[in-house]
């Protein structure tokens, strides 16, 4: 079908999926799935994980994303703020697929902290250590940002730390612009200058993140331009 | 709190691994994945899932929602998806025609006005009129980033089809913020903040928003497209405070009702748009009047009397007081103007002893003179020369009084007429003309005319004949300073700006001597 026949425009897809956001925060989770299911944006989810995780099978991919619609109803319906239902569901789908491919390609590089779910850990570690390992871990990575430099950049980089110790999914520059009382500009910047920072420090450290924050991330110049 | 000794200690792998995935996800939740989802989006729509795809998708989620729903104990959850799955998977799979186009009466609004601050959602009454109707409405408070801007807003008329035909779609409501707020480059847009959402934006800081933005029934912005844009301005710019942050990230609304039909929307529009509220501004005189007694009270409750910088910070609270914006420059020109508006008033009641009243209504009709009057500070300016000169003061007060300046502009040209006598008989003449009609008044205008047109070819003669004197005094001056001026003491700026002007005369001056005494002089051909 074109474009053009096609009757649904992506204003409405996206509106659709607001309604769903809507639903999934007063518990109806069938109007939830109606929802989502009409917007396509299921449809698209699924081949994006398909195209990004190719060695997944589909229903793996059925199944990174059920999960991911399972942790949108109930973080809507507990009241988390989720601004931007898309992006939540996108990032999350991923996450999701990307843990069930790890398992499945027997690589444990990254993934065997997590530490939401003590269901099915494949180094059999409980909860107390885990929990344990957690806390130290992210005592540690806050114990790098006063050698970030700039207070903003510190704060930003804080504010994300404490996103990931409340097991948030996504965090918009907005967000933390309009909790830390600075423009959306400097958010986006500083949290670029703090990335980069952060893997500079890790490095000296002895923790090499280059598979997690890939060198020029995002713009560099920026960083750059504005120095 | 940071657990320093594993912060300075040999960090194991367990822990490595631990720290690089925390980083991990803080990068992962920080990233932007807006074209990565408009991709997605794209797909969805260029390769939908078939019918065999599609319910073994839908039977997994209700699988996998249903064993969330059990371990978590969640029985309302529980007893939706009860019964055949096969039966709500075929449902929800039909939603895709049933909910194609959401409409007005969709039950999931999402944006839904809410209780805030003890301010409870309730009708408003009297229920509003609007172009000679009755329309109920309900008042409440929206998170200001919930809210839309209206694109089918008449005031964007021109820019939406600008976009429209530039990008071959219409702008999403992220651009149509950016159109409110300037900061999309179009072809022919010059003024750096077309809609003046600044202003607004500093008014609403200081006093919240006052007249509440209306919504349709589905959160459709119907009325307030400025209103918003200046909060989310203010959200997202560092000139204000986290207090007046607060006051922007809530809206006080008025929403329609369900009941409202299409003839209720357009006249909310047409009366809110098209018929005036009649609402007249404040005088700047009177503005600048009240800016200039606070200064005075201010300076008066202050002991010793301030220095320059604490008279800054002094201004700039005051700016802040009366909304003029972050930096003092609107309340230094309002105490420039005032002061000047005074002498002005001084001169006409004590001097020529006219009604003090009418005097100052001439200030008030003639404010915006006092700000080309008041400029400047040195030899050269306006305000320096009528203050060097109290007889050319106030022939150009009489002049001012009698409405014989045709406009502000030619203000900015009093400053050459020190020099000249032929251009202040001329004044002087324009000044004593009795003016009995419209004629005599033309008249008298074309006069100031004419003796600023004197002054200013005076002045351009007396630029081309005194050059040969500032050119022989500029060169020696050059020649004598010393080579280390233009290493330690000249800026950059200074130095470009003199080798911009030697490359531009250089031309000239070799077309005028010819090109061959042009050359270096001191190596010979």
């Amino acid at each position: 079908m074109s474009e053009k026949e096609n009757p649904i425009e992506p204003s409405i897809e996206l509106e659709q999926v607001d309604l769903a956001l809507a639903a999934a925060t007063q518990g109806d989770v069938v109007k939830t799935l109606e929802l989502l299911w009409a917007s396509r944006l299921m449809d698209g989810l699924v081949r994006h994980v398909m195209s990004r995780y190719r060695d997944l099978d589909p229903d793996e991919a059925y199944t990174a994303l059920s999960e991911a619609i399972d942790d949108f109803c109930n973080a809507a319906k507990k009241g988390q703020t989720i601004r931007n239902p898309k992006a939540w569901l996108f990032r999350v789908t991923l996450i999701k697929a990307y843990k069930l491919w790890q398992r499945k390609s027997s690589e444990q590089e990254v993934g065997s902290l997590d530490w939401q779910s003590s269901a099915g850990d494949p180094e059999g570690r409980d909860d107390l250590d885990r929990e344990t390992l957690v806390r130290r871990a992210l005592s540690l990575a806050r114990s790098y940002l006063p050698l970030l430099g700039q207070e903003n950049v510190r704060r930003v980089m804080e504010f994300y730390f404490a996103a990931v110790e409340k097991d948030v999914q996504l965090v918009e520059h907005s967000e933390v612009a309009t909790a830390l009382g600075i423009s959306e500009d400097t958010a986006r910047q500083c949290a670029h200058r703090g990335f980069k920072r952060l893997k500079r420090v890790a490095a000296e450290k002895g923790i090499n993140l280059d598979t997690v924050i890939p060198d020029g991330h995002r713009d560099d110049s920026l960083e750059e331009e504005q120095q | 709190m940071i657990d320093k000794q594993i912060g300075n200690a040999k960090v194991g792998a367990d822990l490595q691994q631990a720290v690089k995935e925390i980083i991990s996800r803080a990068y992962r939740i920080s990233t932007d994945v807006g074209r990565e989802m408009e991709e997605v989006l794209r797909l969805g729509k260029d390769q939908p899932l078939n019918e065999i795809e599609a319910r073994q998708l839908l039977t997994r989620a209700v699988e996998v929602l249903r064993a969330g729903a059990a371990r978590r104990a969640d029985r309302a959850v529980i007893e939706a998806l009860e019964g055949d799955i096969q039966e709500i998977v075929g449902r929800i799979s039909k939603s895709r025609e049933t909910i194609a186009v959401p409409s007005r009466k969709n039950a999931f609004s999402p944006l839904i006005i809410r209780n805030h601050n003890g301010i409870e959602v309730a009708p408003v009454r009297p229920s509003p009129w609007f172009h000679e109707k009755e329309i109920p409405m309900m008042s409440g408070f929206v998170q200001t980033t919930n809210i839309k801007l209206w694109e089918q807003n008449e005031r964007l008329d021109i820019h939406l089809n600008q976009f429209q035909a530039t990008y071959g779609r219409s702008p999403r409501p992220n651009e149509l913020l950016d159109i409110m707020l300037s900061k999309l480059n179009l072809p022919g847009i010059d003024k750096s903040d077309a809609f003046e959402i600044a202003e607004l934006a500093r008014s609403i800081a200081n006093n919240g928003v006052r007249k509440p933005p209306i919504l349709d029934t589905d959160g459709t912005l119907l009325d307030g497209n400025r209103r918003v844009s200046a909060c989310y301005y203010i959200l997202n710019s560092e000139e204000f405070t986290i207090e007046q942050k607060k006051r922007a990230e809530y809206v006080f609304c008025w929403q329609l009702t369900e009941h409202a039909a299409d003839d209720d929307r357009t006249r909310v529009v047409v009366s809110l748009n098209f018929e005036d509220d009649c609402k007249e501004p404040w005088p700047q005189y009177v503005k600048a009047r009240k800016v200039f007694e606070a200064w005075m009270g201010m300076l008066g409750a202050t002991y010793p009397t301030p220095n320059a910088r604490k008279q800054a910070v002094m201004k700039r609270e005051l700016s802040q007081r009366f909304a003029l914006g972050p930096n003092t420059n609107s309340v230094n020109r309002f105490l420039r103007m005032v002061q000047w508006a005074d002498d002005f008033e001084e001169y006409h009641v004590e001097k020529c002893h006219r009604d003090p009243y009418e005097v100052k209504h001439r200030a008030n009709e003639k404010f915006q003179y006092f700000d080309e009057l008041s400029k400047g500070t040195t030899p050269g300016t306006v305000a320096y020369t009528l203050n060097e000169d109290e007889a050319l003061k106030h022939l150009v007060f009489e002049i001012l009084y009698q409405k014989k300046f045709r406009n502000w502009a030619q203000i900015r040209n009093l400053r050459y007429l020190g020099n000249s006598q032929e251009a202040r008989d001329i004044l002087r003449k324009a000044k004593d003309l009795e003016v009995k009609t419209e004629d005599d008044l033309d008249t008298a205008q074309d006069m100031v005319e004419e003796a600023i047109a004197i002054v200013r070819t005076k002045r351009a003669e007396e630029r081309s004949l005194g050059a040969n004197t500032r050119i022989e005094g500029f060169v020696k001056f050059l020649e004598e300073l010393p080579v280390k001026a233009f290493r330690d003491e000249i800026t950059p700026e200074n130095l470009r700006k003199l080798l911009d002007a030697l490359s531009l005369v250089r031309t000239y001056a070799e077309d005028a001597v010819g090109e061959d005494a042009a050359r270096d002089p001191i190596r010979p051909n």
